[in-house]
């Protein structure tokens, strides 16, 4: 049946196929497909056959005539075990895919296609875009250019400020001593400012750096109430000589300075406002 | 009458059919090389006499042999286009429809960018948002790599142009529908996509115009509004980009080889 002369194996399908028609119940209809899975089996086995007829297609040697066709310059190749024999090695002139296309070119007649790109979307409308101003900067005038706030005039750091503040109550009580020599003059009247608490508080960090300095001193007088009056260089020296520090820590409360206030009646205050606090200057350009 | 075409004229047509946009320089080779192997009569001006013959041959089919120049490097080039858009063109397209919807996305990108260039990066990202069909981006790239291939962008340090093929064919298609970023050159008065603009009063060049227009002038000015010209005059001289102080940008500065 398989051999390619003979033509049994059609026969039989048609026969079956005749057979088919008569078929009623399910059994003969498995039969019948279970005979053309056979058939189709027969049928591939002598297609393989007619192959064996044919010389087969090696794809190797195709590919060597290949090269050689195409002009491939043969290197000598160092004895390698390893490689297999049939393998050339080389390399190939410039032209050698070109002369591989003109011998090919005879075989096919295939006519360029057309392509393009125009049409093949749908054109949208354009879009209103806005105007991309492009065109027309005017980079004329540069605009005022604006300078950091700079720094022109310093009048006072507030380092500086509480220096000068300190001589000016220097100031203020080497004055008072010298048309009053005798008379201490109390704490409380030289600090104490009756319309501002911040004030007082202020005058007394003042006063304090004084007293560091040596320049004044702090006592209690007979009344145990706090005066304060300059000193001379000397105790000044002796002051730092003995190394001996006085520290005393005085504090006020709102309260309190109120109270002083009215105990003390003091009506304005011994050491002026300063007359317009300097601040720093600033220029903007 | 027109005349006839011959084996030559179809030679040459089909030729050109399958590279799709040819140099100057290789038409006329292509050119003398169809006569003589057709033995028609050749002359080497008469290139275009020929090709006219061709056109008008192709224009009861919407199609044109059309001269152009290259934006780079200045030259004359040859490209076969489409004129028609119809339904027909739409369907017979090579691409699909997400694919062509990149494609437009890009030519977008192109033309509102300032220099005429689209960077990879802004058209990948450009594929999540396909209207049609979503594109992963390894897609997208390899969507530009075919268009690069087809010649219908051009790839230059990782930036993407439109390639002289497509902006000789789609020249019309860009004026009409970009009329506000699509600028012509004052020198040609055709498409320009890279150009140099003059700041003041935003006439734009093609640069190859610009070189070609400067070349005598010791004292480049602008056509129209005589101001100083101050963008880099493309392979004019060896000197370096002197931009000259003042309020000018160069748009694009942009060196040609000396040839």
């Amino acid at each position: 049946m398989l051999s390619s002369k003979s033509n049994r194996l059609t026969e039989a399908l048609e026969e079956a196929n005749k057979l088919f028609s008569g078929v009623s119940c399910a059994r003969e209809a498995a039969l019948d497909a279970q005979f053309l899975v056979l058939a189709s089996n027969l049928g591939k086995e002598k297609a393989n056959e007619l192959h064996s007829e044919m010389a087969a297609f090696d794809s190797l040697v195709f590919a060597e005539d290949l090269l050689t066709f195409m002009g491939i310059n043969r290197i000598e190749v160092e004895e390698n075990n390893n490689d297999s024999e049939g393998i050339s090695a080389g390399y190939l002139p410039s032209n050698a895919w070109h002369k591989l296309g003109e011998e090919t070119e005879k075989y096919f007649r295939r006519a360029p296609s057309f392509h393009y790109m125009l049409g093949s979307f749908k054109s949208d409308p354009p879009v209103p875009k806005q105007r991309i101003e492009r065109q027309k900067k005017m980079t004329g005038e540069e605009g005022i250019r604006a300078m950091p706030a700079q720094l022109k005039k310093m009048e006072e750091s507030h380092q500086e400020a509480t220096e000068k503040e300190v001589e000016r109550i220097l100031g203020l009580l080497q004055t008072h001593f010298k048309n009053d020599p005798e008379t201490p003059i109390s704490f409380f009247d030289l600090v104490i400012d009756p319309n501002s608490f911040a004030r007082t508080v202020e005058n007394i960090f003042h006063v304090s750096f004084i007293i560091k300095d040596g320049l004044a001193r702090l006592k209690l007088d007979d009344d145990k109430l706090p005066i304060i009056e300059p000193s001379k260089d000397e105790s000044r020296e002796d002051d730092h000589g003995a190394g001996i520090r006085n520290q005393a820590v005085i504090s006020l409360s709102h309260q309190e300075w109120k109270e002083i206030v009215e105990t003390y009646e003091i009506t304005e205050p011994m050491i002026s406002h300063p007359s317009h606090r300097n601040e720093d200057q600033m220029d903007i350009a | 009458m027109a005349a006839q075409m011959t084996d030559a004229h179809r030679r040459f047509l089909q030729v050109l059919m399958s590279h799709g946009i040819m140099e100057g320089s290789e038409a006329r080779k292509l050119h003398k090389c169809c006569c003589e192997i057709h033995k028609v009569y050749y002359a080497h001006d008469k290139l275009d006499h020929f090709i006219t013959t061709i056109n008008s041959h192709l224009q009861p089919l919407f199609m044109q042999i059309r001269k152009g120049m290259s934006e780079g490097d200045g030259r004359a080039h040859y490209a076969l286009v489409n004129l028609a858009e119809t339904e027909i063109t739409k369907l017979a397209s090579d691409y699909a429809e997400n694919e062509l919807e990149l494609f437009k996305k890009t030519m977008d990108l192109i033309m509102l960018s300032e220099n005429g260039f689209a960077s990879s990066t802004d058209i990948l990202n450009l594929a999540d948002q396909l209207k049609t069909k979503k594109m992963k981006k390894k897609e997208a790239e390899q969507m530009l790599k075919v268009f690069v291939e087809n010649k219908w962008l051009s790839e230059r340090n990782g930036e993407y142009t439109l390639h002289t093929r497509c902006i000789m064919e789609m020249e019309q298609y860009i004026l009409t529908n970009y009329p506000d970023t699509a600028r012509k050159c004052n020198i040609c008065h055709t498409l320009a996509v890279q150009s140099q603009v003059c700041e003041s009063c935003g006439t734009g060049m093609h640069l190859p115009c610009v070189r070609k227009y400067f070349k005598a002038q010791t004292e480049p000015r602008c056509p129209q509004c005589n101001t100083t010209w101050s963008c880099d005059i493309p392979g004019a001289c060896l000197r370096d980009s002197q931009s000259p102080s003042g309020t000018w940008r160069a748009e694009k500065s942009f060196t040609l080889s000396a040839r």
